[in-house]
């Protein structure tokens, strides 16, 4: 990723991603409070006025947090998750209760071929463990597409797994980023595809 | 492999028999190119996950002889040294899958065997003619290329094995 | 006729049967036996250092590590057989005094018999051969019964030679009669007692063991030769008892082409001269005059011959053997001076020794081989004796140390530029080394390697992944990481699920990627360690090195220059005894040699005058007519006057004038025998 890209983003994930999130930017703590404030009391360097000043603190202090908690989240993203805006990143994930072992993901893309992957023992544990794989980063057009992905594997009676899903999104201007989530919390309790896309 | 690759080694080595071997790009000497095959017991291997163990890397064939002479001698090494901290995998490139599995199942050595219907990891490796036998260090790196293989060729795999293990 | 065989006996018993040595292999060298002197099990290095030397014969480096590693404390285990192979070793070299003083005081100490025994017998063996008899006898006492049958049959037999050789012969032979031994020194011994027998005039039980010897079957070449000797004594003690026609068939048993065979050819030609038959004596005598000249028996034929033809009444032909007789003598006495004259050039010894292989020092040498000079001829006698034989060995020893110091002073001379040198290196590398050994701190470094190893076995064994994450993974993950707490306290916040699932997803993304490369990270960091452990080996080795070059030298090399320096001094004192010793040696030896010839000079010159004498006789019988009668014309046969014993071996005391009891003195080792033809082996 270079810098160009870096800067673009900056502005354009802070507003897509952050929907519940009051700022795009970290404001530095003193300055920034006063003008976008909705809370009372400026903070006086003084001894603060009894009760009130301690809830006032409070709350200050809550919205500091989730302020920096949203910070940290977006530089995260920045520097885990980044697509290009032409791109699109697919990740696998796992959320298993019973043992399930992944041997292959393959996933295409309107009908041609992305990504065939076998899995070592290894990086199906890693997956088991909450790890998270970027299976895919390619460039697609805007507009609509297709993707299918089907998984293979094991259960535990040795039972080969294939299953599939399928998901239609849309390709804006931004990136794109779909989660491929291998599931059995579903009513079967069998290992399922469920693809989340976000937005 | 793919027949077309095989052809093509075949006019590639017709060309190549008048002039020097030097010509041959040699893998020796830099990183071996990661990929993970499925095994004959169904497993997945990625070659990169072996990092920190020196690997003998083994592309045989079922049609030919020297690949099959040379397997119980690398049975042999494996069993020596696995526990020193090698690893010996034989990859398959025949295209006749069945075939090669069957005939794998049939020597039962105690190495993974992997099978590789593709075309690019041949590519990755400049295969052209098997056996082909690397030996990887503990960092991933070519140290040593042999093609072909003679009865009691593996005292010279020894060798080099040894030196290996030692680092 | 009588008279004849009377006036014959100083000459042939003196001649021969005094110089008949003992058949004694008992003082042969024998290479000493190691198990002996040194035991098996090595404790201290050093002193295997010393064995090492020491089975490969040389002695002399042998010896020399032995004292340096004693002084240097560096066999402490090993003391005691140190002590032992000390004591053997200076008996190799001669130093039997030494040789003594250690083996007793250690024989003090609480050692094993079995080590003791040896100690004695060698002790007592070696004395025995320097002819010190009573100590060879004291020693020899010392040593128990129970020893190895080889050792004792040896031991034996050298107590009863030294008995015989001090006259005492009764003792030999009780000595010799109450012991039974392995069946090759039973002949020996048996011999020995004959002789000693006969010297007692106890010639009837000497007979028997004589005869013993004489008939016995073998094929070894020295119980062979032991044969010839007993038959010849046996043969000479009956002429010499005026039974002649006895002494005839036991003097015919002695081989023709063996050593003995000249004495036994005049003994056989007496025995028929002894009944009167002169013709018949006249064939083996003619046969031995044809013999070579140095050969006492063949001197002595020449004036056999024409004393029998004398007696034939063949005057004629008497007169021209005597004229030739008188005219070889002559000659051969010339030859003898010219030797004489040779041997005083000082040139003897070292061609004696000149085919020797010169680099060694050891107990059993003896000289083999004989150079092909003038003096040569007279001296196999002479060289075959002990005495000769350890003078030579001295002179010998004397050259090889000679050698030996000046390799010596040239080293000596090195050391001092090397003393120079390490003076000046060593003050320039004082202050360096200080710093070194200040400056490493190793303890403190291994206790990182190792905790850092144990580390990274913890990160594999509990596969942390984000343990081995670059510094900007590691923040990366601590961020998640603090993010997940806040989490985890909200947890019940709704706002937070769609903040909880991206979370999720990052921490996953991060996990994934810490997972893939951990692997191949988790090697990087092995090999950092291994590295880091070939480099502190590295660093203690240096550290070590250097620690024992600032403590090895000496503050004052000064030390080391002054030592050099007495060592030098003592090198050109020892060089100069040595040379003095050496000098000595050599006239003693020359002396020695010089005697022989004179004696062999001497019967010759005897002879010579018998033979004038008898010449004269026989010009004035033919002159003066038949009226002398033959018998007392020709006077005295040729003999020799009573107090010339015609040529004792100088090693063996001549303990009683030849016309008494004349006996065969004790049997030395089997190549000392002055008359016989030479046989100068081991």
């Amino acid at each position: 990723m270079n810098l160009k890209h870096r800067i673009v983003s900056i502005m354009v994930c802070g507003a897509l991603l952050s929907p519940g999130l009051a700022m795009t930017e970290p404001p530095p703590p003193a300055t920034a409070d006063a003008p976008a404030a909705d809370a009372p009391a400026p903070p006086a360097p003084d001894a603060p006025p009894g009760e009130l000043k301690t809830l006032d603190q409070e709350v200050q202090g809550l919205k500091k947090d989730v302020v920096d908690l949203n910070k940290d989240l977006f530089v995260l993203q920045e520097e885990l998750l980044f697509p290009a805006n032409t791109q699109v990143a697919l990740y696998i994930s796992m959320d298993v209760g019973a043992f399930f072992a992944l041997d292959s993901v393959t996933v295409k893309i309107d009908n041609k071929e992305v990504k065939n992957y076998l899995y070592t023992a290894r990086e199906a544990d890693a997956l088991l463990k909450g790890g998270v794989q970027q299976i895919y980063l390619g460039n697609l057009k805007v507009g609509k597409h297709e993707l299918v992905a089907f998984f293979t594997g094991k259960g535990p009676v040795e039972r080969d797994y294939k299953r599939g899903a399928t998901i239609n999104f849309d390709k804006g201007v931004g990136a794109k980023y779909l989660e491929l989530k291998i599931t059995d919390r579903v009513p079967k309790h069998q290992p399922e595809f469920m693809i989340k896309d976000w937005e | 492999m793919r027949k077309a690759l095989l052809v093509g080694s075949l006019i590639l080595s017709a060309a190549i028999a008048a002039s020097s071997l030097a010509a041959a790009p040699s893998i020796v000497g830099k990183e071996a190119p990661d990929f993970v095959l499925r095994g004959l017991d169904g497993r997945n291997l990625r070659l990169s996950e072996f990092r920190g163990q020196v690997v003998l890397l083994n592309f045989w064939s079922r049609s030919d002889g020297d690949s099959r002479q040379q397997m119980p001698a690398l049975d042999r090494i494996n069993i020596t040294y696995q526990r020193a901290g090698l690893v010996v995998l034989g990859v398959s490139v025949d295209d006749d899958l069945r075939r090669s599995k069957e005939f794998a199942a049939a020597m039962g050595v105690s190495y993974p065997i992997l099978f590789d219907t593709g075309t690019q990891i041949g590519k990755d490796y400049f295969l052209q003619k098997t056996p082909m036998t690397i030996l990887l260090d503990r960092s991933g790196v070519v140290r040593y290329s042999a093609v072909g293989f003679k009865r009691g060729g593996e005292r010279v795999y020894l060798d080099k094995i040894r030196e290996l293990l030692r680092e | 006729m009588q008279g004849v065989i009377n006036s014959l006996r100083p000459l042939l018993l003196g001649g021969l049967l005094l110089a008949a040595p003992f058949a004694a292999s008992a003082a042969k060298n024998v290479k000493p036996d190691p198990n002996g002197l040194a035991p098996h099990a090595v404790q201290d290095l050093s002193y295997g250092d010393v064995l090492f030397y020491f089975f490969q014969d040389d002695y002399f480096d042998s010896i020399t590590r032995l004292l340096a590693a004693r002084q240097l404390g560096r066999i402490p285990h090993t003391a005691e057989e140190a002590e032992l192979l000390l004591g053997g070793l200076y008996l190799s070299l001669g130093e039997h005094v030494e040789a003594g003083r250690i083996f007793e005081a250690l024989l003090k100490q609480n050692t094993s018999e079995y080590v003791r025994n040896r100690a004695w017998f060698y002790l007592g063996k070696v004395w025995y051969q320097r002819g010190y008899l009573e100590e060879s006898e004291r020693a020899l006492r010392q040593v128990s019964d129970k020893m190895d049958p080889r050792i004792n049959a040896e031991r034996y037999m050298l107590l009863a030679q030294l008995m015989m050789r001090q006259g005492r012969y009764d003792e030999a032979i009780t000595a010799l009669g109450s012991w039974h031994g392995a069946p090759d020194w039973t002949a020996y011994a048996q011999f020995n007692l004959g002789v000693a027998l006969v010297r007692r005039d106890r010639l009837a039980e000497a007979i028997t063991y004589l005869d013993r010897v004489g008939n016995m079957q073998t094929r070894s070449e020295e119980l062979l030769a032991l044969k010839d000797k007993a038959n010849l004594a046996l043969g000479f003690a009956l002429l010499q008892a005026q039974r002649a026609a006895e002494a005839k068939p036991i003097l015919q048993r002695v081989r023709l082409e063996g050593p003995y065979s000249s004495k036994a050819l005049l003994g056989v030609g007496w025995a028929d001269a002894g009944v009167g038959e002169f013709k018949r004596a006249l064939v083996p005598w003619l046969a031995l005059r044809k013999r070579s000249l140095l050969d006492s028996a063949v001197q002595e034929s020449f004036l056999t011959v024409p004393y029998a033809y004398s007696q034939l009444s063949a005057m004629g032909q008497a007169a021209e053997f005597y004229n030739s007789a008188i005219q070889s003598f002559d000659s051969e006495l010339k030859r003898i001076d010219d030797s004489i004259e040779g041997i005083r050039s000082g040139k003897l010894l070292d061609r004696l020794l000149d085919d020797d292989k010169k680099d060694t020092l050891t107990w059993y040498w003896q000289l083999t081989t004989v150079p092909n000079a003038p003096e040569s001829r007279y001296l196999y006698a002479l060289l075959a004796s002990n005495e000769f034989q350890e003078g030579l060995k001295n002179y010998r020893e004397l050259n090889f140390m000679s050698r030996n110091l000046d390799d010596w002073r040239d080293d000596v001379s090195a050391y001092d530029d090397m003393l120079d040198t390490r003076q000046e290196a060593y003050n320039r590398r004082v202050p360096k080394a200080d710093a070194v050994l200040a400056a490493t701190d190793l303890d403190g470094l291994t206790q990182k390697r190792v905790d850092f190893e144990s580390r990274i076995n913890e990160i594999e064994k509990s596969n942390d992944v984000a343990a081995l994450g670059t510094p900007e993974e590691q923040q990366t993950w601590a961020r998640l990481k603090r993010i997940e707490e806040y989490l985890a306290a909200h947890s019940d916040d709704p706002d937070l699920s769609e903040m909880r699932e991206k979370h999720r997803l990052m921490k996953g993304v991060m996990y994934w990627r810490l997972s893939e490369s951990f692997k191949a990270r988790l090697w990087n960091e092995r090999r950092s360690v291994k590295e880091l452990e070939g480099q502190l080996k590295e660093t203690q080795k240096r550290a070590v090195l250097v620690r024992q070059a600032r403590a090895g030298t000496p503050l004052t090399t000064g030390g080391y220059a002054s030592r050099v320096a007495a060592i030098r001094a003592r090198i050109d004192q020892l060089h100069e005894r040595m040379a003095d010793v050496s000098e000595r040696q050599n006239l003693f030896l020359q002396s020695l040699a010089i005697r022989e010839l004179q004696g062999q000079k001497q019967r010759i010159e005897v002879y010579q005058v018998q033979a004038r004498y008898e010449l004269a006789a026989i010009y004035d019988r033919t002159s003066n007519g038949p009226q002398k009668a033959p018998n007392t014309a020709p006077s005295a046969p040729p003999n020799a006057p009573p107090n010339v014993p015609p040529s004792a071996p100088p090693n063996v005391p001549s303990d009683t004038p030849p016309n008494t009891a004349p006996s065969a003195p004790p049997d030395t080792p089997p190549n000392a025998a002055p008359n016989a033809p030479p046989q100068v082996k081991r």
